[in-house]
């Protein structure tokens, strides 16, 4: 199925706010999508609304193939939950929230335990099952969240957040462990306005701002709309009379070279170099370099990331 | 089942419930109670009650039953002639008036004093079924002999009473109506509050099912509160409830009944209010107090009997001081009904609610 998930000119107004505005995306089955976007970009909004929670004005959401609205009870049975702000009983153990909420699902007896037990463990928290809630730390709660939600086996997973305010370490541990939900048959669709995790795991991404999506696409993709360009950033130490400006003009003549300049940084002084994506000339302007005498010090590749690609796409910067 | 575990561990597992509810209202009885039993005993002694008679006919038995009553310290009566001119002074000079009409009818017009009329209506009660019982005893051609005159003397109510007991029982209403009111409501805010109520919304769940559950999961919350309190003040502080075993159980179970109602009663509202329930909850249940009476012996015509915890309390008060299971079988239903209803009224509520 190629449109696991299907949301189609979505539009959802609070009062005058217009918090989804004519949004449209699909997910394929067993991706990880991505939904980035700066706080307030309608995120959690479009999550809601995918998980039934929220009503929407105007649009349609699909999930495997049923309505939202009118299969809704269907729906729910097959997503897995787990919301931005920490959902858990703060007087239950660990085992106990995950029973009560996998409960909610049907499951019952036996087969709620051992669910239960692997949820813990899939969040690797098998250890800390009879720790009441209250006592966890924030890291915890956060992988515990995550538990709760997928302890019934749903096909699609719906993450808003889940990596908010935790430590490397845990935020490693939740991201391996959405990419081995992934292995094991999930859909799972991720959001966050981190750059750098999206980037990380998600196998295409939807840019939103403002309600409306920015762009759609893989990672290379998305990159690919928003420049075609990387710079080169050179350090090192000029001989004494050196032509700056002749210099870049010599620069500027090897193939693919889009711009040459000098910039000071940090009271520095920095040779910035743009080409185009794929750039061939790379020895050629090292041996350029060292015709000229120039010491090299180091040399810094800038690949454009989503940052990149936000601004250049809004015209502002991310987060 | 899962749900039903939830609330309940809820509950116990935060101690500070344990002090609210069972510990704190122990020494609530006890402390109320031992501070109120000298000013009000020396206020309510019995002998203080005193009475206007209208007698239209001189009833020879109806006298002689006055002045008995007055012998023995019961009652302080005056014989007046004018009715309407005593009826006046009710809760001044009198505490009632008390008219024998021509018939043989005995016509009491209370005042407001409560432990007055309740007396006066017990000392009455006896006396018409005496007159009732001689009437029979003579159509069958048997003369009454005379009553030894301390036959009841000493006997009273047939347990000594304290202050402590009337305020264990008014204590336990309390109680309940913190405990039920306010303790489901915020059983429901803080469900809101953890996402419990999120994730029941993305779940399939049968909601009606979800809240039935909680409602269910407070039961032994309640059940725990009143026992607890109860076996506290009664081992702790020596306060008594029934006259025996049997009426103490029926005094629990008509007190479940009513915790489960103001549970209900609490959950509902806890999801009509947006705010933090406590902070309208409590005043709520204060003002409902207060007015029934329940921290001083306030009685308020018109506002009190509008309270339904003064209804409770009386039927509690009926069963434990006078045995009488009438009242409390009453208000029980009343409860088992409006409990249903508010459960009712919470799971729809409950169902409809999906926004958070
Ligand atoms: N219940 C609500 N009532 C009114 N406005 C709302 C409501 N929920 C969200 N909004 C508004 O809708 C917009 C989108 O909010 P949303 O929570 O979807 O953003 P988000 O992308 O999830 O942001 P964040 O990264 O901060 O979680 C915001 O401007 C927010 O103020
Ligand atoms: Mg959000």
């Amino acid at each position: 199925m190629d449109e696991f998930v299907k949301v189609s000119n979505l539009v959802k107004n609070y009062g005058n706010l217009c918090a989804v505005d004519n949004l449209s995306f699909s997910v394929r089955k067993g991706e990880i999508f991505g939904l980035l976007g700066p706080n307030g970009a309608g995120k959690s909004t479009t999550i809601n609304i995918l998980t039934t929670l929220t009503e929407y004005d105007k649009g349609s959401v699909s999930v495997a193939g049923l309505d939202t609205v009118r299969d809704r009870n269907r729906v729910k049975a097959f997503i897995g939950t787990v919301p931005q702000d920490i959902a858990l009983h703060p007087f239950l153990t660990a085992r106990e929230n995950v029973r009560f909420f996998a409960s909610l699902y049907g499951l019952k007896g036996k087969k709620l335990k051992e669910e239960a037990d692997r949820a813990l463990a899939f969040v690797g928290l098998e250890e800390k099952g009879d720790v009441r809630t209250n006592r966890m730390s924030g890291g915890m709660k956060r992988r515990l969240n995550i538990a709760c939600g997928i302890a019934h086996r749903p096909g699609l997973i719906v993450m808003d957040e889940p990596t908010v305010g935790v430590d490397a370490q845990s935020r490693d541990l939740i991201l391996r462990s959405i990419l081995t939900l992934r292995e094991e048959g999930a859909t799972v669709i991720y959001t966050s306005h981190y750059m750098q995790e999206v980037e990380e795991i998600c196998d295409r991404i939807a840019i939103m701002d403002r309600g409306a999506m920015v762009a759609c696409g893989t990672e290379q993709e998305l990159v690919a709309l928003a420049t075609d360009r990387k710079t080169y950033e050179v350090e090192g130490k000029l001989p004494a009379g050196l032509d700056r400006s002749g210099l870049c003009g010599r620069i500027l003549l090897l193939p693919d070279v889009k711009d040459a300049r000098f910039t000071e940084r940090e009271g520095r002084c920095v040779l910035e170099v743009a080409t185009a994506l794929e750039f061939d000339g790379f020895m050629q302007l090292l041996q350029l370099l060292e015709r000229e005498k120039v010491t090299l010090r180091g040399i810094n590749t800038r690949e454009p990331n989503l940052d990149a690609v936000f601004l250049a796409l809004t015209g502002r910067e991310m987060g | 089942m899962q749900i039903f575990m939830a609330v309940w561990k809820t509950f116990y597992r935060q101690k500070a419930n344990l002090f609210f509810t069972v510990f704190f209202p122990s020494i609530l009885v006890f402390i109320l109670g031992t501070l109120l039993e000298q000013w009000n005993t020396a206020e309510q002694r019995i002998p203080e009650i005193k009475i206007a008679y209208v007698a239209e006919e001189d009833d020879p038995a109806f006298l002689k039953f006055l002045k008995e009553t007055e012998r023995q310290g019961l009652l302080e009566t005056e014989r007046v002639q004018e009715k309407e001119a005593a009826l006046e002074k009710i809760d001044g000079r009198y505490a009632a008036v008390l008219c024998r009409e021509t018939g043989g009818e005995l016509v009491l017009y209370q005042g407001a004093d409560s432990v007055a009329n309740r007396t006066l209506q017990m000392l009455l009660e006896g006396y018409s079924s005496m007159e009732r019982a001689a009437a029979l005893s003579l159509s069958q051609g048997v003369v009454p002999k005379e009553a030894s005159a301390d036959f009841v003397t000493g006997e009273r109510l047939g347990v000594e009473r304290s202050m402590i007991d009337y305020y264990a029982v008014s204590c336990l209403v309390m109680i309940l109506f913190m405990g039920g009111c306010i303790g489901g409501a915020n059983a429901i805010y803080e469900w809101k509050k953890d996402g419990v109520f999120l994730r029941t919304a993305v779940s399939p769940a049968e909601k009606t099912k979800v809240f039935c559950m909680a409602v269910l999961g407070h039961f032994p919350m309640v059940f725990v509160e009143e026992a607890a309190v109860m076996a506290c003040s009664a081992l702790l502080f020596g306060a008594r409830y029934g006259k025996g075993v049997l009426e103490n159980l029926a005094l629990l179970l008509f007190f479940f009944v009513v915790g489960i109602t103001l549970t209900a009663f609490g959950m509902a509202a806890g999801l009509l209010l947006r705010c933090q329930p406590v902070a309208v909850m409590m005043p709520l249940s204060w003002t409902v107090l207060f007015f029934s009476g329940s921290f001083a012996q306030l009685k308020i015509d018109g506002i009190t009997q509008l309270m339904p915890a003064w209804y409770i309390q009386e039927a509690a008060f009926d069963l434990t001081l006078f045995g009488n299971y009438t009242r409390a079988l009453s208000v029980g239903g009343i409860c088992l009904v409006c409990f249903v209803a508010l459960t009712a009224f919470g799971a729809a509520l409950f169902c409809r609610k999906r926004n958070i």
